[in-house]
């Protein structure tokens, strides 16, 4: 299979005042292209560091970060902004959606940075969101405008889609219907598209294709599904 | 970037009135800024102009009689390009009121401004009145009015109505401050109609000259004096009173104007620098966002750099649009009411744009920074939210001591205080700067009426100056002194010769007047008796000349060649007149005829209207009178400028308050779920916008002081001596207006508690 992510000893040391604090440590990962891949841990783990470093939001201290063949470590600010642009869609947990902006709006900004994004109305619809397109993020619950973050992730048509804690804030009915999103963002486009979950919620786990420990930044085991569940099968 | 310019469009709107408090801040600061410069620079365009096209003399030549030789003698001197001479006499009216008769041959120098009427023609019997004079007592185009000189009665129909470049400003003496319109004027006739009554006895006792080069005016002057015997006295015009005054308030204006409006400029920038921090700073996460999204650093910090600069780029349109039609068009309207003086308009100069554009540029310039700040940060630092840094050990000082016994809000305030150190510092320099100006502007004010009280109270100290006619014989001066007493004062034009040779024109007032006329030291203490062994010089000019008691000057009369060297004895302050001084037995030890023409008096002439011999009666309340009005369009100006203070202290107060209750949103709303009432939480939040009212009065007070007593001692016109005189009651009433603006605002603001929503307040803050 094609790797999309691989990570080579990398490590991401934090200064706080006078100590040093290793968020990562040293790790050597490889992730499979078109999988859904959930990072396991709890908090203080290192799992969002690991995944700001993959989504270029962040630089290792040492070690390679190589994702679809390039080492994006040795990037300057501006190529990681073209980086994020065309390959990474973000989905965080508290949505960072424009509140100043309407729904179509948020989804429509990606059209400013991207080449070839996927159309707002295809992607409001794969969101469910068509006839909200017009109200602002306020008037909106919590799970449509993490439906509306997803929106604008996947309307740029990212190889990887990167959430953290997308659920963390949702209630676990519109938990399951964002999982469902993504998971179909998987399955979808021949598999093009990889999505990486951070999360504490070990439930998850078990809808994934591969399954990565973190504990003290360092990874504790990788396990990989063979028969990954029906997200209507988990019992949350 | 079409969906960032509607995000940018948005987020001001959500933010409106942060935004409208920065755009008007901004605009009244360029406001004001661009209205004084453009009134100062409107000042120098129109007399410029009016000098420039009306051709005004460089010289006047006074003289007993200036022949016709002299004239031409005079226009054959190189460098000179023209030369007229003149008659010029103070005649009457039938209703008594004083006209300056100018008799004149041509007029291509100091050329009439027609405002109705027709042009000068030697040909034509008529007069030229002067147009302020004839509006005050309501004279037409086509009346006839009768005037006066000795015994000579002249009916004229009124001609023109005119402005005349050297007479945009002059009193009918020098006791007179104010010119008074109604009761002086300047009329301009032809020579021919007084030719055939003075016959071969017409004399012309005035030369205007007309310097081709003004860098050549003493090389011309000294030439008139060497080779035209007539000329008793050659004058530069820049020492004209109609010039002078003028000027003087050119550059008068130029500095205290500048000072007002260069604070309100500075005030508001650092409000709005601060405002404009904390508006980016408040997007932090939406700005890690936009990272996060892929948009480049550049496009982020220009999508940020538009919130300063089309806020600041309109706002800067508006305020120098405003400056020009109001604040210009108010001041130069208000000059125009007292300098005789055609098309006063306001100028804006180049410096007005440059303020503006450096505005434009500063408020952009310091989004840029933030923001820059903030995208220095990795994308993933900035979608956290940012805890703000605390310094434990600075937080450690409300432990101890006499804080140790504070209560909950005094020690909540003190710490949040420490915590917001520049948002604390930018409330204080707000505040501070609006009760210095109130201070100052109230403070002139006072000053101006503590020097009135000075002048009219303790220095004349007479009921009556009564002017005595030029040619007066021994006899006729004896029957005055019968009459009104033998206290008497003369007034000398000299010329001072500094030791590089230079001259330059002063008085001496020669007195006689015993205890009718006073004089005073710095202090203000009266100088009991002066001596008469030398001469007093007052404290300005002798700063200004550098003179030390025992240093001598060297001066001579204007008409008389003699030199005379006198040594000083003594200062003695002078708020009006930057002048000498000495007794009348001094002037006589040095041989010098003592000639009187004044006499001071204490008896009742309410009741006279004529004085056989005196020229005019002039009662101390009506001099008062004239200086009051003098300083009337000061007061207004100072209104204005307090009104301006005003609005700009209640604008930077608002926005200041709106940005501390925005910050402390979260944690009111902490303290609301911790089920502290709305009305704790109220006096906790006033409580901290008082403090910082309080310690600004504090700070203010005594600056507001000393600005006011720098502009007196720095800017004002060089022949006043003015010093700050500020009455208790203007501190109080400093000190109770920007706290009360200050706590109108605290309550205003205090009413949005009641409405914060706990839960959406706390969520927000996640």
């Amino acid at each position: 299979m094609d790797k999309i992510v691989e990570l080579k000893n990398v490590s991401k040391v934090y200064k706080i005042g006078e100590s040093e604090f290793k968020a990562i440590d040293n790790i050597d990962l490889s992730l499979n292209k078109g999988e859904m891949i959930v990072i396991l841990g709890p908090s203080g783990a290192g799992k969002s560091t690991l995944l700001n470093l993959i989504g270029g939001m962040d630089t290792p201290t040492s070690g390679k970060v190589i994702i679809d063949g390039e080492n994006i470590s040795t990037y300057n600010q501006n190529r990681l902004s073209e980086y994020r642009a065309e390959n990474v869609g973000f989905i965080f947990q508290f949505y960072n959606i424009l509140p100043s902006l309407t729904v179509k709006e948020n989804v429509d900004i990606v059209k400013d940075i991207v080449k070839n994004p996927i159309s707002t109305e295809e992607a409001l619809k794969g969101v469910g969101l068509e006839k909200h397109s017009k109200k602002f993020p306020n008037q909106l619950s919590g799970g449509e405008q993490q439906r509306v973050s997803i929106a604008r992730a996947i309307a740029k048509n990212p190889k990887l889609l990167l959430c953290d804690e997308p659920t963390g804030a949702l209630d676990s009915k519109t938990g399951v219907e964002v999982l469902k999103l993504l998971r179909k963002q998987c399955d979808g486009n021949n598999g093009a598209n990889t999505v990486i979950i951070v999360t504490h919620n070990s439930l998850i786990a078990d809808i994934a294709d591969t399954v990565i420990n973190v504990k003290n930044g360092k990874i504790e085991e990788i396990i990989h599904n063979e028969n990954p569940k029906e997200i209507d099968e988990v019992k949350w | 970037m079409k969906r960032l310019n509607i995000k940018m469009l948005r987020d001001i709107k959500k933010n409106l009135s942060q935004f409208i408090t920065i755009f008007l801040m901004i605009m009244i600061g360029v406001m004001a800024y661009s209205g004084i410069e453009s009134y100062m620079g409107g000042m120098k365009e129109t007399a410029d102009k009016f000098y420039t096209e009306n051709n005004l003399q460089d010289l006047n030549l006074v003289g007993e009689n200036f022949t016709k030789e002299d004239l031409e003698n005079i226009k054959k001197i190189y460098n000179v390009k023209d030369a007229e001479r003149k008659l010029s006499i103070t005649g009457t009216t039938d209703n008594d009121k004083t006209l300056l008769l100018n008799f004149i041959e041509s007029n291509n120098i100091s050329k009439f401004y027609v405002v109705e009427g027709e042009e000068f023609n030697k040909n034509k019997s008529g007069v030229w009145l002067d147009e302020f004079y004839a509006k005050e007592n309501n004279i037409k185009l086509g009346d006839t009015i009768l005037v006066k000189y000795e015994n000579i009665e002249l009916y004229e129909k009124v001609l023109g109505l005119v402005n005349i470049p050297d007479h945009l400003y002059d009193v009918r003496d020098e006791s007179e401050l104010y010119p008074d319109r109604k009761e002086f004027g300047f009329a301009y006739l032809s020579a021919n109609e007084v030719s055939s009554i003075f016959k071969d006895k017409m004399f012309f006792n005035y030369v205007m000259v007309d310097v081709d080069d003004t860098g050549k005016t003493d090389k011309v002057k000294n030439e008139i004096e060497d080779k035209i015997q007539n000329a008793k006295a050659i004058i530069n015009i820049e020492d004209t009173s109609s010039y002078r005054t003028y000027q003087g308030e050119i550059d008068e204006g130029k500095t205290y104007v500048g000072v007002f409006s260069g604070l309100f400029l500075f005030i508001a920038m650092l409000s709005v620098i601060t405002t404009m921090t904390r508006v980016v700073k408040n997007q932090r996460t939406q700005i890690g966002t936009l990272k996060a999204l892929g948009f480049s650093n550049r496009k982020i910090i220009f999508h940020y750099i538009g919130y300063g600069f089309w806020i600041s780029i309109f706002a800067s349109i508006f305020g120098l649009i405003l400056g020009y039609f109001v604040i210009g068009k108010i001041f130069i309207n208000l000059e125009m009411a007292f300098f005789e003086i055609p098309n006063g308009h306001p100028a804006m100069n180049s410096g007005c744009y440059i303020v503006a554009l450096l505005v434009v540029l500063i408020v952009s310039f310091i989004t840029y920074i933030t923001g820059r700040k903030i995208l220095k940060e990795n994308p993933a630092e900035t979608l956290r939210n940012q805890i703000p840094k605390v310094n434990g050990k600075s937080l450690n000082i409300t432990t101890k001591g006499i804080f140790k016994k504070l209560g909950f809000s005094s020690k909540w305030n003190l710490r949040d205080i420490i915590r917001n150190k520049m948002r604390t510092f930018m409330g204080i320099a707000g505040v501070l700067g609006c009760a210095m100006l109130i201070v100052c502007a109230l403070g002139m004010l006072d000053s101006m009426n503590f020097f009135v009280e000075l002048q009219f109270e303790k220095l004349y100290n007479f009921d009556y100056k009564l002017n005595i006619q030029e040619y007066v014989s021994e006899e006729d001066l004896n029957t005055l002194y019968s009459q009104y007493g033998r206290y008497t004062s003369q007034t000398l034009q000299i010329e001072i010769k500094d030791e590089d040779e230079s001259r330059e024109s002063n008085n001496i007032f020669v007195t006689d007047a015993g205890d009718y006329v006073r004089f005073v030291d710095r202090k203000n203490n009266i100088i009991e008796k002066p001596t008469d062994d030398g001469i007093y010089v007052t404290y300005k000019l002798a700063e200004n000349k550098g003179y030390k008691i025992g240093d001598t000057i060297t001066w001579h009369i204007y008409g008389d060649s003699r030199y005379y060297t006198s040594k000083i004895i003594g200062f003695n302050k002078d708020p009006q007149n930057q002048n000498v001084t000495m007794t009348r037995k001094y002037l006589e030890s040095l041989g010098l005829h003592y000639k009187p023409d004044a006499i001071y008096t204490n008896l009742d002439l309410s009741q006279t209207k004529e004085i056989k011999n005196i020229e005019t009666i002039q009662n101390i309340d009506s001099l008062k009178e004239g200086m009051n009005g003098m300083l009337s369009m000061m007061k207004t100006m100072l209104i204005l400028i307090i009104s301006i203070a005003i609005l700009l202290g209640g604008i930077i107060i608002y926005n200041l308050g709106i940005l501390s209750y925005t910050e402390k949103q979260y944690q009111f709303a902490t303290l609301k779920v911790l089920g502290f009432k709305d009305k704790k939480i109220k006096n906790i939040f006033i409580e901290q916008n008082n403090w910082i009212a309080v310690i600004s009065i504090i700070i203010g007070l005594p600056l507001g002081y000393y600005l006011t007593d720098w502009l007196f001692k720095t800017a004002i016109e060089e022949h006043y001596d003015f010093g700050a005189h500020i009455n208790l009651l203007t501190y109080i009433i400093s000190a109770i207006g920007t706290f009360i603006i200050s706590y109108i605002v605290s309550k205003f603001l205090a009413r949005k508690i009641k409405n914060i929503d706990m839960v959406s307040s706390l969520k927000g803050n996640e």
